[in-house]
């Protein structure tokens, strides 16, 4: 089966230049990583501040390109300018910042602009537009300028936008980050039904460890480097080393540890209120 | 320096098509030296809150009181009420504007008119509370990743040491560890200083670690005003607003549903606590 991400060895070096535009220091933001994604699977990527996420968020979606090793989206190489275009049809970016994503003055046009880019007809982009807003909880702001809504509505606009380009793969970049608890879960409840139903790949970033718990892999990245991958319970069973990285574990996992250390017959890797519940019973 | 807003309104784009009335009869007492959180949904009218409390937003209607003086007299400093009231916005990119890290956090005290010494003492200390690393100082804080970023803007208003510390959500985008970090650096200032702090969050998690007291915001009105154990007891109108509790109070009122004995908790110190006081009866 072809891969939907095939990542060997790849490495990004950004070039900083003080005043004058003289080289002051070269930073290996991505150091070789290898990875492969799956067609249909959902893969959550944790790491530190400046750990390198967005970096190789950017080299999927053919913004940056790899300064070595190499890197294939849907079989494309990222590296080859005639397959631009391709690569970021096959791979959507959410932004960390949706500011930066924005494009027209209202908002059911900026969802629009995407698939009408990609030569969708137009009955169906309406149709499409219409979907994503909804699925987005913003249909009643489609006729609002996406400049005038409050950051958590404009992060939902910007998810719209890609949902309505239907790419086979979405990568999101925070895409929670300034969203009320209601909003994170309705955001990650769709990505798992896109995930489901019509077999999206998801690559999603995130500083919420509660929001990975239903990811077939977790990644977790240091200075650039692969250095944990797993499933989610493989990954926050291991409370100390996430912590060593600069990570943390849900709430749940982390109280079943906490009592763990304190003598109660917890298990480790704990996930949901559930299987709290259920240990908790255990030790009566 | 207590803040008093008096039947505060705002309504954006007045008489347009896409008129928002933002907030909606707005009374508040903030005294001196408490630690707020301020919590709803988005949209509800946050950000346009704290706006007012340093005079980027003038109210439609209603007054403000800053230390007993009515912030829309004539004779009344904005500019001054801008450095004693230091605002930290939620998108760091809305504040940062120098061409280099130092630069960009100096730029507050520098502005302020302090000795120069001064200027640099109150820019390193801040850079280095938010965790920045020196060979990040002269580098753009354009050219920073996002966390980077948010550290960099906080920094820069931490430098002004304002009298009322207002952060909205500045804790977005940071790794959980920077997270605790930053807001641990935060409490310790306020108690040194007995500063007032408002933190404006999306993570109920924090607000239940740090604030004494919680205001939730729907839909433009103040729903409630408590502490976080007050609030967070109504967790079911909060998820009708678009919130939640705590991750814990959830795994308590689990227990309980099984028969524990265990009180409700909004921090999983207290929730341990509470369970291994249960569990060492038996
Ligand atoms: N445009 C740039 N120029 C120079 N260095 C950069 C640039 N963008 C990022 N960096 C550096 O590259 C490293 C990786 O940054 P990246 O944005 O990929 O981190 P991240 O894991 O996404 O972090 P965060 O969680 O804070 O968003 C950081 O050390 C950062 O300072
Ligand atoms: N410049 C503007 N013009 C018109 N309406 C606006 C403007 N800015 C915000 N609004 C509207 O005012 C309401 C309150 O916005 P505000 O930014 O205060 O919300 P918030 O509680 O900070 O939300 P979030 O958690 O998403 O940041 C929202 O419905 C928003 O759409
Ligand atoms: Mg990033
Ligand atoms: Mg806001």
């Amino acid at each position: 089966m072809k891969k939907m991400i095939e990542a060997k060895d790849l490495v990004f070096e950004y070039i900083r230049r003080d005043e004058e535009g003289n080289v002051d220091g070269i930073i290996r933001a991505v150091d070789g990583v290898t990875l492969d994604v799956q067609p249909g699977n959902f893969v959550a990527i944790l790491g530190h501040n400046g750990s390198g996420k967005s970096t190789i968020a950017k080299q999927i979606n053919a913004i940056l390109e790899p300064t070595e090793g190499y890197l294939y989206v849907d079989g494309k190489d990222v590296s080859d300018p005639d397959k631009l275009w391709e690569v970021r049809q096959s791979a959507g970016m959410v932004f960390q910042n949706p500011d930066n994503q924005i494009i027209a003055s209202v908002v059911e046009e900026d969802v629009a602009f995407g698939p009408e880019n990609l030569g969708v007809p137009t009955e169906d982009i309406w149709v499409r537009v219409e979907e994503a807003l909804r699925a987005v909880g913003m249909l009643e702001y489609r006729t609002h300028s996406p400049n005038k809504l409050s950051g958590g509505q404009k992060q939902r606009v910007a998810i719209a936008g890609i949902m309505a380009m239907k790419p086979k793969c979405i990568v999101l970049d925070e895409p929670t980050a300034m969203l009320d608890p209601n909003g994170r879960k309705e955001v990650i409840k769709t990505l798992h039904e896109l995930n489901d139903k019509e077999n999206v790949t998801v690559l999603l970033i995130t500083h919420y460890m509660d929001e990975v718990i239903g990811a077939d892999k977790v990644i977790v990245m240091d200075d650039g480097k692969i250095v944990m991958q797993g499933t989610p319970r493989e990954v926050f069973s291991q409370v100390e080393k996430m912590k060593s990285y600069r990570l943390d574990v849900p709430q749940v996992t982390e109280l079943a540890w906490e009592l763990k250390k304190a003598g109660m017959p917890m298990p480790d890797g704990i996930l949901t209120v559930e299987e709290f519940t259920e240990a908790w019973k255990q030790c009566q | 320096m207590s803040i008093v807003l008096d039947h505060v309104n705002y309504t954006y784009s007045a008489g347009t098509a896409y008129e928002k009335h933002a907030l909606k009869d707005i009374n508040l007492v903030i005294p001196d030296g408490q630690f707020i959180g301020l919590i709803g949904h988005t949209g509800s009218g946050k950000s346009t809150l704290i706006q007012h409390l340093n005079g980027l937003i003038k109210a439609t209607s209603g007054a403000i009181y800053y230390d007993g003086h009515d912030i829309y007299d004539d004779d009344f400093s904005m500019k001054e009420l801008r450095t004693k009231v230091g605002l930290v916005f939620q998108y760091p990119e809305h504040q940062l504007f120098e061409t280099t890290v130092v630069k960009d956090v100096e730029f507050g005290p520098k502005n302020m008119k302090l000795p120069q010494l001064e200027v640099q003492m109150r820019t390193f200390e801040a850079i280095k509370m938010v965790g920045i690393s020196e060979e990040l100082y002269d580098a753009s804080p354009f050219e920073l990743s996002g966390g980077q970023k948010r550290r960099v803007a906080i920094a820069g208003v931490l430098a002004m040491k304002p009298e009322v510390l207002i952060l909205d959500e500045p804790t977005a985008g940071l790794d959980p560890m920077g997270r605790d970090e930053i807001l641990d650096r935060i409490a310790e200032i306020q108690k040194e200083r007995k500063i007032t702090v408002i933190l404006v969050s999306h993570s109920m998690e924090d607000v239940a670690k740090y604030v004494d007291r919680l205001i939730v915001m729907d839909h433009g009105s103040v729903q409630f005003d408590g502490t976080p154990k007050e609030v967070f007891a109504h967790y079911k109108e909060l998820e009708s607003m678009g919130l939640a509790a705590p991750q814990v109070t959830y795994i308590m009122q689990s227990l309980r549903a099984q028969g524990a004995n265990v009180e409700d908790a909004t921090t999983v110190e207290e929730a341990k606590e509470e369970i291994l006081k249960a569990w060492k009866k038996i």
